[in-house]
């Protein structure tokens, strides 16, 4: 809400070293992608175009992710301050609450070099966006981004049962949930894509997708659309993660004064 | 009928112990020490609608936890709960929807926006209508003034100002009941005062039950018939606030200042405590002696310049009596 925007306003010189930063680090690793594909000519398969279409897809989820679902980046934090008291407090879906207390303007700042990548493989793609695809791809951005939010949901909600920091389940995560989706999954060995797939579901954010719009072959032979599919794997991962964290909230300490 | 009952309440917090420096973190890391701590053991009361109690004990008595498990922020480890005919932990939202809370300690107002900002706010989370929120802030304003305050950032408001904001946020939606954990905590005695008024005014016009917690033993004696005492996570009292003081911590004590003190001066059930340079100290108690004819007494032997009557701390009484908590 306001509140979350307004203290975002007064860190300035923190805002800009995101602003320089953020976009830095997405196109870097875009151009890492173009040296490789140069290289090795293809990498499991992918063009130079599929890639940039695979990675500017994993980068707009993690925009969404930042822009609607913050909050969940810090309920370490809030449970070891008893600020979900007041949550807690109002007759109101606690989640929800939650959510929109840091609702994240800024979080325009990680999607925009997304975008621009993404809008530029289309290009070069030359894709068909007729109406089946402009579905797909509003299913494929809901489920990237639900799945996004899950694995912070549940890393977070750890925080109910033990106390542990922001800034290292935050690292943590933040390093698995980008790697995971800066190359696609089938350079991996077959047991990380197992784990990946359908463990941590991170293949369905863009790896997935991606094949399917470009029209490839999956490691899994997965039998519905790819697309469909990760919508309805972005649904029941956040619907987990969510049983997850209001179980937590069944067990939050508050704080003692 | 009660509007609240409490039934053999217990929670427990388990937390691990630090040991100070790198051998003890390391052990904190692969070897936890982990404490149990009985915040509440075994805690039964209940209210009467319209009641005003008074909850009162020593710090790490069990206040905050008991008024915590009341309205459904924490679960308790046994034991049940009924507010208006609910379960707290089970219908939340319905229970929250109907009681307003006010935690002294920590700031229910959203500290970067203006204090009727945060109001406007609430009055959409309650969905309260125009006309109920309208009457609640003329009502507020006349009582606590809040209109002034309302165009202030919340972080720019004194601590007095912002409980006058804090109580007032939590009235808006005309709850049944209020529960105020240390509403009066660090204010002064004219602060206090609004704040002692408010809850009496609102506890007549509308009815609202309500519990207190406070270390001012002031507060109670001003607003509380009844007084729930918790030491320890055990209830050691429970009954009329005169019975209670009057047991526990019966001694009273004048202070009197004086040019020349009387180190023999005697009267019938009084104690002299402490005598200085120009000060004395008698304690008495209130059943067998009234201060009116000590004083008089004295005034016969010494030239009194200024005279106060102390209350007993009663929650040193509850220390020495119960131990230390
Ligand atoms: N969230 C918590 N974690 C660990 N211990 C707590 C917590 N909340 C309360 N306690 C402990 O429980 C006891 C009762 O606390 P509390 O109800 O806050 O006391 P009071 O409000 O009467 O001062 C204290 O010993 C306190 O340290
Ligand atoms: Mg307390």
């Amino acid at each position: 809400m306001r509140c979350a925007v307004q203290s975002w306003f007064e860190y300035p010189l923190e805002m800009l070293c995101w602003i320089i930063f953020i976009p830095l680090y997405s196109f870097g690793g875009l151009l890492l992608l173009k040296v490789i594909s140069t290289q090795f000519s293809e990498i499991g398969g992918w063009t130079f175009h599929g890639l940039a279409f695979f990675y500017g897809l994993g980068i707009v989820t993690h925009g969404l992710h930042v822009i609607f679902f913050f909050a969940v980046w810090h309920t370490n934090y809030m449970v070891l301050n008893g600020e979900f008291d007041r949550i807690l407090l109002y007759p109101m879906n606690p989640f929800f609450m939650f959510i929109i207390q840091s609702f994240n303007i800024a979080g325009y700042i990680d999607i925009t070099p997304g975008i621009i990548i993404f809008t530029y493989a289309c290009l070069k793609l030359n894709l068909d966006w007729n109406a089946v695809a402009i579905l797909k791809l509003i299913a494929v951005l809901i489920g990237g981004t639900l799945i996004r939010t899950g694995i912070f949901m549940i890393a977070g909600a750890i925080g109910f049962f033990r106390d542990t920091r922001n800034a290292v389940t935050n690292f943590m995560v933040d390093f698995l949930a980008y790697n995971t989706t800066a190359f696609p999954l089938n350079i991996y060995p077959y047991g990380i894509q197992v784990i990946l797939t359908f463990l941590i579901p991170v293949g369905f954010i863009n790896t997935y997708p991606a094949q399917d719009f470009m029209g490839m072959d999956n490691t899994f032979s997965i039998p519905i659309n790819l697309s469909l599919c990760t919508l309805l794997v972005g649904i029941a991962f956040f619907l987990l993660a969510y049983g997850f964290f209001r179980f937590g909230l069944k067990h939050y300490k508050s704080t003692g004064s | 009928m009660s509007i609240i009952k409490a039934v053999h309440l217990r929670k427990r917090f388990i937390v691990k112990k630090k040991e100070p420096g790198l051998k003890g973190a390391l052990k904190g890391i692969f070897a936890p020490k982990k404490i149990i701590i009985n915040a509440l053991d075994d805690v039964s009361f209940s209210m009467k609608k319209g009641e005003i109690i008074g909850l009162i004990g020593p710090n790490g008595a069990g206040k905050s936890t008991t008024i915590k498990i009341l309205t459904g922020i924490l679960q308790p480890l046994s034991g049940e709960v009924e507010v208006m005919g609910l379960n707290p932990q089970k219908k939340r939202a319905e229970v929250v929807s109907r009681i307003g809370v006010v935690f002294g300690q920590r700031s229910q107002l959203y500290w970067d926006i203006r204090l009727g900002e945060s109001f406007e706010l609430f009055r959409r989370i309650y969905r309260i209508p125009d006309e109920e929120y309208n009457a609640n802030l003329e009502l507020m304003d006349s009582l606590l003034g809040i209109r002034r305050l309302i165009d202030i950032p919340v972080r720019q408001l004194s601590l007095g100002q912002r409980m006058r904001g804090e109580i007032v946020s939590a009235v808006l939606h005309s709850p049944d009941i209020l529960f105020l954990d240390e509403p009066t905590i660090g204010l002064d005695i004219q602060a206090k005062r609004n704040i002692r008024k408010f809850i009496r005014e609102i506890n007549q016009k509308k009815k609202t039950t309500i519990i207190l917690t406070t270390h001012d033993l002031g507060d109670v004696q001003e607003l509380c018939p009844r007084l729930v005492v918790i030491n320890k996570g055990k209830i050691i009292e429970d009954g009329a606030l005169d019975a209670i003081v009057h047991r526990l911590a019966p001694e009273r004590i004048l202070q009197i200042d004086t040019d020349k003190v009387k180190k023999d001066f005697t009267y019938p059930h009084c104690k002299m405590i402490k005598c200085e340079e120009n000060k004395m100290w008698i304690s008495f108690n209130r059943e067998n002696v009234s201060a009116s004819k000590l004083i008089a007494a004295l005034s016969a032997e010494v030239r009194i310049n200024d005279l106060q009557v102390k209350e007993p701390d009663i929650e040193d009484a509850i220390e020495q009596i119960y131990g230390e908590g």
